[in-house]
């Protein structure tokens, strides 16, 4: 009870709460701008965070995640370029109502229906975690090593593209993760005599330069739509909803926050497909389905709810298991590193000051966003005109001081780029890039926890069989890997040939 | 065209694995008290590579495996790409400050900016890195050799 009480203490503190409102602004700001997604003002927040304590610094990136979940639909609805992928949806209902002249209510309707979601996702953080936590506990080294294994494969599946680049993606990120000394017996691997990676590759520069050097590249001389010079007025009265309107929104918003939330807690999913599955829902639940897609306030309401019910769901794998439920939670994964804190069941025991201060400031976070959308919309929207010529190499820039600072080192700066560069090629190539970023946070851990298995069990490799956790564990993560893999259209592709080289084979 | 060049990517993971399994070849052997040893993991994800990245090849010659819309690499995206390495090469040589105003005037000339804002531009966020980074969070950013 102390620590609950400790926690959400050190979260009311008046710096922590400042923190949270100047995260929730600088997300709302990174959610709005189209090229800059979430994670990247996350992980261009990290270096500013190092001289930060613990619950200020997870408040300012706590009010990011949040605060950008609810950005990204600024732009959706009033320009219909979605800031995130998970504004898309918003936007269909969305911009269709601004354009009949009801920006104001779409985006009140947005704000609102968030919070509810945002609640929806909080409830279910603070009643499962601790038991999740409590359960992970029992886990000894096995079981450890099967839960990040399932966490890998099953982002590896989930990711955008083929399973196969998914999993060749997750096995480049583990690759990476072996430069430096080996975690068991520290023997130097891949180091080719350079003292800076004896270290190993710092995964926050790894990171940097994986999130926002694409972007940049990409974004710099983007042929993408424009804002106009003259963006639509947002009233503050049409923001604030009838009694009739909140009505309408709030039973799909509370389904769609559930929706949202279970997606979120499936590793690697993340508000895109919660979005989608929110909107058919309340189409389905609607009763004027006809009005989806042409400003239906419950058409906005459910993607809005569902992106923001994910922000919670996917904090419950990151902070009782260690294994990131979507992209901006893997950054908060280094975030925690940074403090020298390391998400997982013995997070809740050891620190579990910080996690009541976490989910203190979430929900403070959510306040802060309904409070400086409603009265910063018409600043927001000016930030939407900062042209990308200056805003993409300001972003270059920010990476470079970023992973400098991180160890002081320009070697840093050499990673981040390197790494930049690779992304940005494997994007090209149709890559995800989820499941480096994991396999760069679970890599070391994984390898340890194997191999601590195979010491304690005298090198029996039947250990994980013969636990049943790890067992059913594995079992899963051989399921999610095979239930994705192409079968029909390989047996497709193989037909010929097996036809053709069996004479008198079957047709 | 899409398949030859999902084979290329397929080949390059296939070299990526042999040099690594390669290099992996030099690491000491398991222990006793180390039963697998520092080489088994990378041993493995060696052969993960290789495995993996055949299986890519061999989809992209049946003609599938979400292949299909490789994203062309355009030539302004690799002057972009080249000015960042330029930029990140002469931190150490030019200090912070000088290479990311030249970087940020360079970067927003070929944005699309004019002269004048983008010299503005470039001056006045490298005053603000310094102030922020230098004075406020007290990082000793590089001066470079000159």
């Amino acid at each position: 009870m102390g620590d609950v009480v400790q926690g959400i203490l050190s979260a009311l503190q008046w710096q922590t709460v400042v923190a949270s409102a100047l995260g929730c602004a600088l997300g709302i700001v990174a959610g709005a701008l189209p090229g800059i997604t979430i994670s990247m003002g996350l992980v261009l927040l990290l270096p500013v965070t190092f001289g930060l304590d613990p619950a200020t610094a997870m408040s300012l990136l706590i009010g990011v995640y949040t605060g950008g979940m609810t950005g990204g639909s600024i732009s959706a609805i009033l320009l219909n370029i979605p800031g995130t992928p998970s504004a898309v949806m918003t936007g269909i209902d969305g911009h269709e109502m601004a354009r009949r002249g009801q920006a104001g209510k779409a985006i009140g309707i947005a704000i609102w229906s968030s919070f509810i979601g945002g609640w929806v996702g909080w409830a279910a953080l603070v009643l499962l975690a601790p038991l999740l936590a409590r359960v992970a506990l029992s886990f000894g080294a096995p079981e450890l090593f099967a839960l990040m294994l399932l966490g890998m494969t099953v982002i590896c599946s989930f990711s955008e593209g083929s399973i196969v680049k998914g999993l060749l993606a997750g096995v480049v990120g583990l690759v990476i993760m072996t430069v430096g000394m080996d975690p068991v017996v520290g023997v130097e691997r891949f180091t080719f005599g350079q003292v800076e990676l004896q270290a190993g590759i710092s995964f926050l520069a790894a990171m940097i330069g994986l999130f926002a050097i694409p972007q940049v590249i990409l974004g710099l001389r983007s042929e993408g739509p424009r804002p106009p010079s003259r963006p639509p007025e947002v009233p503050f009265s049409e923001m604030l909803p009838s009694l009739g309107d909140l009505r309408r929104i709030l039973k799909p918003s509370l389904w769609a926050g559930a929706i949202g939330t279970a997606v979120g807690i499936v590793p690697g999913t993340g508000g895109a497909i919660a979005a989608v599955l929110a909107y058919d829902q309340a189409r389905r639940m609607s009763k004027a389905p006809q009005e989806f897609g042409k400003g239906s306030p419950e058409g906005i309401a459910a993607p809005e709810a569902a992106n923001d019910g994910v922000t919670g769901g996917a904090l419950i794998p990151t902070l009782t298991l260690g294994i990131p439920g979507d992209p901006p939670t893997a950054v908060l994964l280094g975030a925690l590193v940074i403090q020298g804190l390391y998400a997982g069941p013995l997070l809740f025991e050891r620190n579990a000051a910080v996690v009541y201060g976490i989910l203190t400031t979430f929900a403070i976070a959510k306040f802060w966003t309904v409070i400086l959308t409603l009265l910063g919309i018409k600043a927001f929207v000016q930030v939407l005109r900062v042209p990308a010529s200056m805003l993409f190499p300001a972003v270059a820039a920010l990476t470079v001081v970023g992973s400098y600072a991180i160890r002081n080192s320009v070697f840093d700066c050499f990673i981040m780029a390197g790494l930049g560069v690779l992304g940005y090629f494997l994007t090209q190539w149709r890559f995800p890039l989820m499941p480096i970023v994991l396999a760069l946070v679970l890599g070391p851990p994984l390898e340890e926890h194997l191999r601590t298995s195979l010491v304690i069990s005298g090198g029996d490799v039947t250990t994980f069989i013969r636990r049943p956790v790890s067992a059913a564990l594995l079992a899963l993560a051989v399921l999610m890997v095979a239930a994705q893999l192409p079968w029909r259209r390989w047996a497709r592709a193989l037909a010929p040939i097996t036809v053709g080289s069996s004479p008198g084979g079957r047709p | 065209m899409s398949a030859v060049k999902s084979l290329l990517i397929a080949l390059g993971f296939v070299g990526l694995g042999l040099a690594y399994l390669w290099q992996a070849s030099g690491l000491p052997a398991a222990r006793a008290d180390d039963l697998l040893g520092p080489a088994t993991m990378p041993f493995a994800l060696g052969i993960a590579l290789i495995v993996l990245a055949i299986t890519l090849g061999a989809a992209a010659l049946a003609g599938g495996a979400g292949d299909a819309g490789l994203v062309p690499v355009r030539r302004q995206h690799l002057v972009v790409l080249l000015g960042i390495l330029a930029y990140v090469a002469a931190v150490p040589l030019a200090g912070f400050k000088a290479s990311t105003a030249l970087f940020l005037f360079g970067g927003a000339l070929w944005g699309g900016q004019r002269v004048v804002p983008a010299g503005l531009f470039a001056i006045g966020m490298a005053i603000l890195f310094h102030l922020v980074f230098e004075l406020l969070f007290r990082v000793a950013l590089p001066r470079g050799l000159m």
